[in-house]
Protein backbone atom coordinates (compact mmCIF):
# COMPACT_ATOMS: atom_id res chain seq x y z
CA UNK A 1 0.00 0.00 0.00
CA UNK A 2 1.16 3.71 -0.46
CA UNK A 3 -0.29 6.74 0.93
CA UNK A 4 -0.73 9.62 -1.57
CA UNK A 5 -0.11 12.96 -0.64
CA UNK A 6 -2.53 16.32 -1.92
CA UNK A 7 -1.28 19.80 -2.37
CA UNK A 8 -2.91 21.28 0.43
CA UNK A 9 -0.91 18.58 2.33
CA UNK A 10 2.53 19.46 1.29
CA UNK A 11 1.70 23.07 1.20
CA UNK A 12 0.89 22.70 4.65
CA UNK A 13 4.11 20.49 5.32
CA UNK A 14 6.06 23.28 4.38
CA UNK A 15 4.52 25.89 6.65
CA UNK A 16 5.72 23.63 9.37
CA UNK A 17 9.03 23.51 7.81
CA UNK A 18 9.47 27.04 7.37
CA UNK A 19 8.44 27.31 11.46
CA UNK A 20 11.08 25.18 12.43
CA UNK A 21 8.30 22.79 13.64
CA UNK A 22 8.91 19.39 11.60
CA UNK A 23 10.65 18.61 8.57
CA UNK A 24 7.60 15.90 7.12
CA UNK A 25 10.18 14.94 4.28
CA UNK A 26 12.17 12.81 6.33
CA UNK A 27 9.30 10.84 7.85
CA UNK A 28 8.63 9.58 4.00
CA UNK A 29 11.80 8.30 3.23
CA UNK A 30 10.98 5.13 5.13
CA UNK A 31 7.20 4.54 2.94
CA UNK A 32 6.10 4.02 -0.34
CA UNK A 33 4.18 7.19 -1.27
CA UNK A 34 3.79 9.09 -4.28
CA UNK A 35 1.49 12.19 -6.24
CA UNK A 36 -0.34 12.47 -9.86
CA UNK A 37 1.62 14.25 -12.62
CA UNK A 38 -1.02 17.05 -12.02
CA UNK A 39 -0.39 17.28 -8.25
CA UNK A 40 3.32 17.85 -9.43
CA UNK A 41 2.35 20.59 -12.20
CA UNK A 42 -0.31 22.33 -9.39
CA UNK A 43 2.95 21.85 -6.67
CA UNK A 44 5.51 23.21 -9.05
CA UNK A 45 3.10 26.10 -9.56
CA UNK A 46 2.64 26.98 -5.62
CA UNK A 47 5.34 25.51 -3.71
CA UNK A 48 8.20 27.35 -2.68
CA UNK A 49 11.81 26.75 -2.80
CA UNK A 50 12.17 23.37 -3.89
CA UNK A 51 10.85 21.79 -1.51
CA UNK A 52 10.38 18.69 -2.84
CA UNK A 53 12.06 16.96 -4.94
CA UNK A 54 10.40 15.48 -7.76
CA UNK A 55 13.31 12.89 -8.91
CA UNK A 56 12.67 10.51 -5.86
CA UNK A 57 8.64 10.59 -6.18
CA UNK A 58 6.34 8.05 -7.33
CA UNK A 59 4.68 10.03 -9.68
CA UNK A 60 1.64 8.24 -11.00
CA UNK A 61 -0.43 9.35 -14.56
CA UNK A 62 -4.31 9.18 -15.34
CA UNK A 63 -5.06 9.27 -18.51
CA UNK A 64 -7.92 11.56 -20.02
CA UNK A 65 -9.57 8.19 -21.30
CA UNK A 66 -9.32 7.02 -17.60
CA UNK A 67 -10.37 9.47 -15.82
CA UNK A 68 -13.57 10.40 -18.58
CA UNK A 69 -14.60 6.84 -17.70
CA UNK A 70 -14.40 7.44 -13.56
CA UNK A 71 -15.94 10.84 -14.10
CA UNK A 72 -18.94 8.68 -15.31
CA UNK A 73 -18.84 6.19 -12.95
CA UNK A 74 -18.58 8.66 -9.89
CA UNK A 75 -20.13 11.66 -11.24
CA UNK A 76 -19.46 13.41 -8.16
CA UNK A 77 -15.71 13.59 -8.12
CA UNK A 78 -15.81 16.43 -11.36
CA UNK A 79 -16.58 19.16 -8.50
CA UNK A 80 -12.90 18.74 -7.97
CA UNK A 81 -10.08 20.12 -10.06
CA UNK A 82 -8.64 18.08 -12.21
CA UNK A 83 -5.08 17.35 -9.60
CA UNK A 84 -7.73 15.97 -7.17
CA UNK A 85 -9.30 14.28 -10.04
CA UNK A 86 -6.53 12.25 -10.95
CA UNK A 87 -5.61 11.83 -6.86
CA UNK A 88 -9.08 9.96 -6.40
CA UNK A 89 -9.03 7.98 -9.21
CA UNK A 90 -5.75 7.19 -8.61
CA UNK A 91 -6.73 5.95 -5.23
CA UNK A 92 -9.60 3.68 -6.94
CA UNK A 93 -7.68 1.94 -8.63
CA UNK A 94 -4.71 0.27 -6.47
CA UNK A 95 -4.97 0.48 -2.69
CA UNK A 96 -4.14 3.63 -1.61
CA UNK A 97 -4.52 6.39 1.48
CA UNK A 98 -4.66 9.84 1.24
CA UNK A 99 -3.24 12.45 3.30
CA UNK A 100 -4.37 16.24 2.49
CA UNK A 101 -5.56 19.22 4.39
CA UNK A 102 -8.95 19.67 2.24
CA UNK A 103 -11.96 19.29 3.95
CA UNK A 104 -13.94 18.85 0.58
CA UNK A 105 -11.29 16.17 -0.58
CA UNK A 106 -11.41 14.12 2.54
CA UNK A 107 -15.30 13.50 2.65
CA UNK A 108 -14.98 12.84 -0.96
CA UNK A 109 -12.78 10.22 -0.34
CA UNK A 110 -15.01 8.82 2.33
CA UNK A 111 -17.92 8.89 0.62
CA UNK A 112 -15.67 6.42 -2.13
CA UNK A 113 -14.73 4.39 0.50
CA UNK A 114 -11.00 5.86 0.65
CA UNK A 115 -9.39 5.55 3.61
CA UNK A 116 -8.36 9.52 3.36
CA UNK A 117 -6.52 11.42 6.89
CA UNK A 118 -6.09 15.20 8.06
CA UNK A 119 -2.33 15.82 8.10
CA UNK A 120 -2.94 15.76 12.09
CA UNK A 121 -4.54 12.50 12.16
CA UNK A 122 -1.59 11.27 10.07
CA UNK A 123 0.59 12.63 12.72
CA UNK A 124 -1.07 11.35 15.34
CA UNK A 125 -0.29 7.50 14.10
CA UNK A 126 3.35 8.35 13.45
CA UNK A 127 3.67 9.07 16.90
CA UNK A 128 1.55 6.61 18.58
CA UNK A 129 4.08 4.58 16.38
CA UNK A 130 7.03 6.40 17.56
CA UNK A 131 8.15 7.63 14.24
CA UNK A 132 7.69 11.35 15.45
CA UNK A 133 8.41 12.71 19.10
CA UNK A 134 5.71 13.68 21.38
CA UNK A 135 7.50 16.45 21.75
CA UNK A 136 7.04 17.52 18.19
CA UNK A 137 3.80 16.69 18.10
CA UNK A 138 3.07 18.99 20.76
CA UNK A 139 4.50 21.84 18.94
CA UNK A 140 2.19 20.97 15.88
CA UNK A 141 -0.73 21.25 18.00
CA UNK A 142 0.11 24.57 19.39
CA UNK A 143 1.18 26.06 15.70
CA UNK A 144 -2.36 24.74 15.04
CA UNK A 145 -3.92 26.26 17.93
CA UNK A 146 -2.65 29.17 17.80
CA UNK A 147 -3.67 30.08 14.43
CA UNK A 148 -6.84 28.32 14.08
CA UNK A 149 -5.87 26.09 11.34
CA UNK A 150 -8.60 23.65 12.57
CA UNK A 151 -11.77 23.46 14.73
CA UNK A 152 -11.60 23.75 18.25
CA UNK A 153 -13.39 20.97 18.72
CA UNK A 154 -11.24 18.34 16.73
CA UNK A 155 -7.94 19.99 18.61
CA UNK A 156 -9.22 19.00 21.45
CA UNK A 157 -10.27 15.94 20.50
CA UNK A 158 -6.98 15.40 18.77
CA UNK A 159 -5.33 16.62 22.02
CA UNK A 160 -6.93 13.98 24.08
CA UNK A 161 -5.69 11.29 22.03
CA UNK A 162 -1.98 12.73 21.85
CA UNK A 163 -2.25 12.21 25.62
CA UNK A 164 -3.22 9.36 26.44
CA UNK A 165 -0.52 7.82 23.79
CA UNK A 166 1.91 5.79 25.96
CA UNK B 1 -7.94 29.47 -22.94
CA UNK B 2 -11.46 29.84 -22.16
CA UNK B 3 -14.01 32.06 -24.03
CA UNK B 4 -17.08 34.15 -22.49
CA UNK B 5 -19.55 36.02 -24.47
CA UNK B 6 -21.73 38.19 -23.91
CA UNK B 7 -24.20 40.90 -25.23
CA UNK B 8 -23.81 44.87 -25.59
CA UNK B 9 -25.67 47.57 -27.00
CA UNK B 10 -24.26 49.30 -29.71
CA UNK B 11 -23.78 52.13 -27.94
CA UNK B 12 -22.02 50.22 -25.00
CA UNK B 13 -19.49 48.41 -27.69
CA UNK B 14 -18.48 51.74 -29.32
CA UNK B 15 -17.61 53.34 -26.19
CA UNK B 16 -15.37 50.18 -25.66
CA UNK B 17 -13.95 50.15 -28.55
CA UNK B 18 -12.81 54.11 -28.80
CA UNK B 19 -11.62 53.02 -24.82
CA UNK B 20 -9.62 49.97 -26.43
CA UNK B 21 -8.48 51.99 -29.28
CA UNK B 22 -6.92 54.51 -27.03
CA UNK B 23 -4.90 52.11 -24.77
CA UNK B 24 -4.13 49.69 -28.56
CA UNK B 25 -5.55 46.85 -27.40
CA UNK B 26 -8.46 45.26 -28.64
CA UNK B 27 -11.88 45.40 -27.41
CA UNK B 28 -12.00 41.73 -25.82
CA UNK B 29 -8.19 42.47 -24.01
CA UNK B 30 -10.35 45.47 -22.52
CA UNK B 31 -13.13 43.80 -21.29
CA UNK B 32 -11.14 40.83 -19.59
CA UNK B 33 -8.67 43.57 -17.90
CA UNK B 34 -11.88 45.23 -16.53
CA UNK B 35 -13.99 42.32 -15.44
CA UNK B 36 -10.82 41.10 -13.67
CA UNK B 37 -9.96 44.20 -12.03
CA UNK B 38 -13.50 44.21 -10.68
CA UNK B 39 -13.43 41.25 -9.20
CA UNK B 40 -9.92 40.89 -7.36
CA UNK B 41 -10.71 42.96 -4.32
CA UNK B 42 -14.07 40.66 -3.78
CA UNK B 43 -12.14 37.30 -4.33
CA UNK B 44 -11.23 36.77 -0.40
CA UNK B 45 -14.91 37.80 0.97
CA UNK B 46 -16.05 35.72 -1.38
CA UNK B 47 -13.89 32.73 -0.82
CA UNK B 48 -14.84 32.73 2.82
CA UNK B 49 -18.17 33.01 2.28
CA UNK B 50 -18.21 29.95 0.03
CA UNK B 51 -16.04 27.95 2.73
CA UNK B 52 -18.31 29.32 5.51
CA UNK B 53 -21.74 28.29 3.56
CA UNK B 54 -19.84 25.19 3.21
CA UNK B 55 -20.20 25.43 -0.59
CA UNK B 56 -16.65 24.81 -0.97
CA UNK B 57 -13.70 23.30 1.10
CA UNK B 58 -10.53 24.80 2.08
CA UNK B 59 -8.36 24.19 -1.22
CA UNK B 60 -11.12 25.74 -3.42
CA UNK B 61 -11.51 28.83 -1.40
CA UNK B 62 -7.96 29.30 -1.72
CA UNK B 63 -7.90 29.08 -5.03
CA UNK B 64 -10.99 31.28 -5.31
CA UNK B 65 -9.05 34.06 -3.17
CA UNK B 66 -6.35 34.58 -5.68
CA UNK B 67 -3.78 34.79 -2.38
CA UNK B 68 -1.00 32.43 -1.47
CA UNK B 69 -1.15 29.65 0.69
CA UNK B 70 0.63 31.33 2.92
CA UNK B 71 -1.09 34.40 2.65
CA UNK B 72 -4.76 32.65 2.65
CA UNK B 73 -3.99 30.96 6.04
CA UNK B 74 -3.06 33.82 7.42
CA UNK B 75 -6.21 35.54 6.66
CA UNK B 76 -8.33 32.08 7.69
CA UNK B 77 -6.57 32.78 11.03
CA UNK B 78 -7.85 36.53 10.95
CA UNK B 79 -11.46 35.24 9.93
CA UNK B 80 -11.71 32.33 12.24
CA UNK B 81 -12.81 30.54 9.07
CA UNK B 82 -13.71 26.91 9.64
CA UNK B 83 -14.54 24.67 6.68
CA UNK B 84 -17.56 22.66 7.06
CA UNK B 85 -17.12 18.98 8.15
CA UNK B 86 -19.97 16.56 9.70
CA UNK B 87 -18.22 15.68 13.20
CA UNK B 88 -19.02 11.35 11.76
CA UNK B 89 -16.36 12.73 8.97
CA UNK B 90 -13.46 13.64 11.60
CA UNK B 91 -14.47 10.67 13.42
CA UNK B 92 -14.03 7.86 10.82
CA UNK B 93 -11.06 9.63 9.65
CA UNK B 94 -9.39 9.35 12.85
CA UNK B 95 -10.15 5.86 13.64
CA UNK B 96 -8.52 5.45 10.25
CA UNK B 97 -5.44 7.13 11.16
CA UNK B 98 -5.13 5.32 14.60
CA UNK B 99 -5.71 1.96 12.95
CA UNK B 100 -3.55 2.42 10.17
CA UNK B 101 -0.46 0.17 9.69
CA UNK B 102 2.16 1.73 8.79
CA UNK B 103 4.13 -1.32 8.07
CA UNK B 104 1.96 -2.05 5.15
CA UNK B 105 3.64 1.17 3.92
CA UNK B 106 6.93 -0.01 4.46
CA UNK B 107 9.39 0.50 1.71
CA UNK B 108 10.33 -3.20 0.73
CA UNK B 109 14.11 -3.16 0.81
Amino acid sequence: MKFLTDTCFWLHSFELFTNKIIDIRLVFNDFQWGITSEIRRELINFENEGFLNYDNINIGSVSDDELLRFQKKHPTISHFDIADQTLIVAALREPCVILTDDGGLLMESQALQIKALFLPQFLLNLVKEGVVSKNTYYQCLRYWEKNKSYPKKQLKIWKAKFQIIN
Amino acid sequence: MNQVNFRLKEDEKNLLKIIAGLQGIPISQLAKQIVLKEIEPKRVDIAFRMLKEGRCGRKRAWQLSGLSYHEFMNEWSLRNAEEYIPDEVYEKSLDDALSLDLELFRKKS
